[in-house]
């Protein structure tokens, strides 16, 4: 029964032209309009080196000394990252302010922080590039506390590649930065397949609802059929929108496929998850409604993410209220994607598979608590 | 016993869907389900498949307790759904297909099973056709293979002839029968009495989530004091004679109107000889003679005070 619920479940949602529009088209339309608006970025070639300042505000020297070490030594095509100075506060905060520098690191206290007066690749790269020192030091202090000679030589050797800026392999591409987001923003479309999931399988939402649950067999391998369905559908969708991004518009998405392809599927099935999870939430909204907010709650993820021009709500969020950039799947999806074009140390892209993961898991515990031998109180 | 329902109720915050409602079902029979809009109809029918929580009583289906997870029995359900239940993106063809694959996974015998519900719902001609190409009554013809595809011993059929034209209405009243002809034990619940007189062995009349009378249509006719109608078209009739009529004849009610005599009774057939022999013995002429029968709306009417489709 598995394999013929799946076939015609394929049936009907390759069939579904609405729906294939807003999961497949407009995503490669809306690609085309950003390769329209942005394309140039890309024509300058590699990024220019970022004017920044440091100002040391710390106790131990060493400290001051071990940051701006490795500041400098980052280098993108050979070419360093940051055109650095080191500087008091005050002149940090005035060079920043006449917009002659893109941003300033603080460390004070072994902390290390970053000021920025507006959001944007640049500032994005600064952020990146804290975050992995802030990584890379905690892992250290937790090294020497634990008095593992081996692993700390090893570690100190890794000095420069641990902190290049970006992975060697790939060019440099800033439009691949704003097609990230739409990656993201595509998948989450597919939370309408499963909405029509829950739609036709729960006997509170359709008639046809009510014929499946009369199966002579367990509700969950019908569950189970449609959503490997639906994720086949939105998966092919995916590697079709991927393949006209990279070939037809030339977007550079590095060299780590396969990585990508993990997260895409991961997040394909953990959108469908969520979409079926609206359905069986609100079981008595119309379907429409339903499809409204799911693509409302889509573009508010897109926007919180950096779509649209709000890199500054992004940055904003990453630096204050980090974990609602977690649980933003759009932002999730795009984070992941920027880790593997641009780090060479994925240490924070594997965290970012774990929240995805969990999301996941998540996402089908609570499914699988509703539809558990499911009887209704109204149909 | 197909089915035995014992006390059964299900409420809806403080509305009481079911009242201790009681329900037996022989094998083979077609039980007639009849009631208004909110009568607890459809809620019954939903509690019977599982698919509802109640909250006090028994149901027993095939003689074993009916729960969600008893899937011996739903191989032996077949349901046909109020609303039209099948997927606009699949042809006729594949969506009996889908529905009967579910019961059936031998691909041979299902084919077999399909041609002949196919030819019992008349639908031969339309299977590449999608259900948005369809009539409402060849959409409904669909939508009872699509229950019945796999020859299930328990049908329910949840008002099947709602909007349909007069052939298609034949055409499922048919299906029915044939159905039944077979061995299939069926429930079927519908506002039309007209359908439950001509198919249902016995009837089930509830209201407010309660059975309030149940026989078969002879029987409900007896319990209560429903009435006939004779109708004599008299071109001339004089007020004394219209009396007259009315002293010697024990009818509920006797009019003269638009050049008939109306006359409503509960034993027609005493008064008739009566009122010709009067008339007769004035050289009163009188033409055209009709009787129409109490009908089980009337009974309907008289035991719930409201008309069935209220």
């Amino acid at each position: 029964m598995f394999w013929h619920v799946y076939i015609y479940r394929l049936k009907v949602l390759i069939r579904n032209k609405s729906l294939l529009f807003w999961t497949l088209a407009f995503p490669i339309i809306l690609g085309l309009m950003f390769v329209a608006a942005f394309g140039q970025l890309d024509q300058g070639g590699s990024l220019e080196t970022i004017p920044a300042a440091v100002v040391l505000d710390d106790q131990d020297p060493e400290a001051g000394d071990r940051l701006i070490e490795v500041l400098t030594a980052i280098e993108t095509d050979e070419i360093a990252l940051f055109d650095l100075a080191v500087v008091a506060a005050d002149e940090a905060q005035a060079q920043l302010e006449a917009d002659e520098i893109a941003g300033y690191y603080v460390l004070k206290h072994e902390q290390v922080t970053l000021h920025v007066g507006q959001a944007g690749i640049r500032q994005t790269m600064m952020k990146g590039v804290m975050d992995q020192y802030v990584q890379q030091m905690a892992l250290y202090q937790n090294l020497l506390a634990s008095g593992d000679s081996e692993a700390i030589d090893a570690m100190q050797t890794l000095d420069g590649p641990v902190f290049q800026a970006r992975n060697s392999e790939a060019e440099m591409s800033i439009i691949s930065f704003y097609f990230f987001t739409l990656i993201g923003m595509s998948i989450l479309y597919g939370t309408m397949w499963g909405l029509r999931n829950a739609q036709d399988q729960q006997a509170n939402q359709s008639s046809k609802g009510i014929r499946l649950s009369l199966l002579p067999k367990p509700k969950s391998s019908l569950t189970l059929a449609n959503l490997l369905a639906s994720f086949t559908v939105l998966f092919s969708e995916m590697l079709l929108i991927l393949a006209v991004y990279h070939f037809i518009y030339q977007v550079d998405f590095g060299s780590r496929w396969h990585w990508l392809l993990v997260v895409v599927a991961l997040a394909t099935l953990t959108t469908l998850l969520l979409g079926l999870l609206l359905g069986n939430a609100f079981p008595n909204m119309p379907l429409p409604q339903k499809e409204g907010i799911a693509t409302a709650v889509t573009m508010a993820m897109s926007f919180l993410a950096g779509m649209m021009g709000s890199e500054q709500i992004k940055y904003w969020i990453d630096t204050t209220i980090p974990i609602l950039g977690k649980i933003n799947l759009v932002n999730l999806i795009s984070e992941s994607l920027y880790q593997l074009y641009y780090y060479q140390e994925l240490a924070s892209f594997y965290v970012n598979l774990l929240w995805l993961g969990a999301l996941l898991l998540l996402f089908a515990g609570l499914n699988w608590l509703v539809e558990r031998r499911v009887q209704y109180d109204a149909v | 016993m197909m089915i035995e329902i014992n006390q059964l109720v299900k409420r809806y915050g403080d509305l009481v869907a079911l009242n201790h409602f009681d329900l037996q079902v022989k094998e083979g029979e077609i039980l007639g389900l009849l009631g208004p809009n909110g009568s607890g109809k459809t809620t019954a029918i939903h509690c019977m498949l599982s698919l509802l929580r109640f909250d006090k009583g028994t149901i027993h289906l095939f003689g074993q307790e009916m729960t969600p997870d008893n899937y011996a029995i739903k191989a032996k359900i077949g349901v046909v759904p109020q609303e039209v239940a099948v997927f606009d993106e699949l042809t006729v063809y594949e969506n009996i297909n889908y529905f009967c694959g579910l019961y059936v996974a031998d691909k041979q015998k299902r084919q077999t099973l399909i041609a002949e519900v196919v030819a019992l719902v008349g639908l031969e001609t339309f299977l590449t056709f999608y259900p948005n190409q369809l009539s409402g009554g060849l959409k409904r013809r669909l939508n009872i293979a699509c229950g019945i595809a796999h020859k299930p011993d328990l049908i329910f059929l949840d008002e099947p002839t709602v909007a349909v034209d007069p052939q298609s209405r034949n055409k499922i009243l048919e299906s029915i029968k044939v159905l039944n002809r077979q061995g299939a034990t069926i429930v079927y619940t519908t506002h039309y009495m007209e359908e439950v007189e001509i198919l249902c062995d016995r009837i089930v009349i509830m209201d407010q989530g309660q059975v309030i009378a149940q026989g078969t249509k002879e029987a409900l006719k007896d319990m209560v004091r429903t009435t006939d109608r004779l109708t004599i078209a008299v071109p001339f009739l004089p007020e004394a004679m219209l009396q007259q009529i009315k002293s010697q004849v024990s009818a509920e009610d006797i009019r003269y109107t638009g050049g008939e005599l109306i006359v409503t009774s509960t034993h027609l057939q005493d008064d008739l000889l009566p009122i010709l022999t009067l008339l007769q013995e004035a050289a009163l002429s009188y033409g055209k003679i009709s009787t129409k029968e109490a009908t089980l709306n009337d009974v309907f009417l008289e035991i719930t005070g409201k008309a069935l489709r209220d």
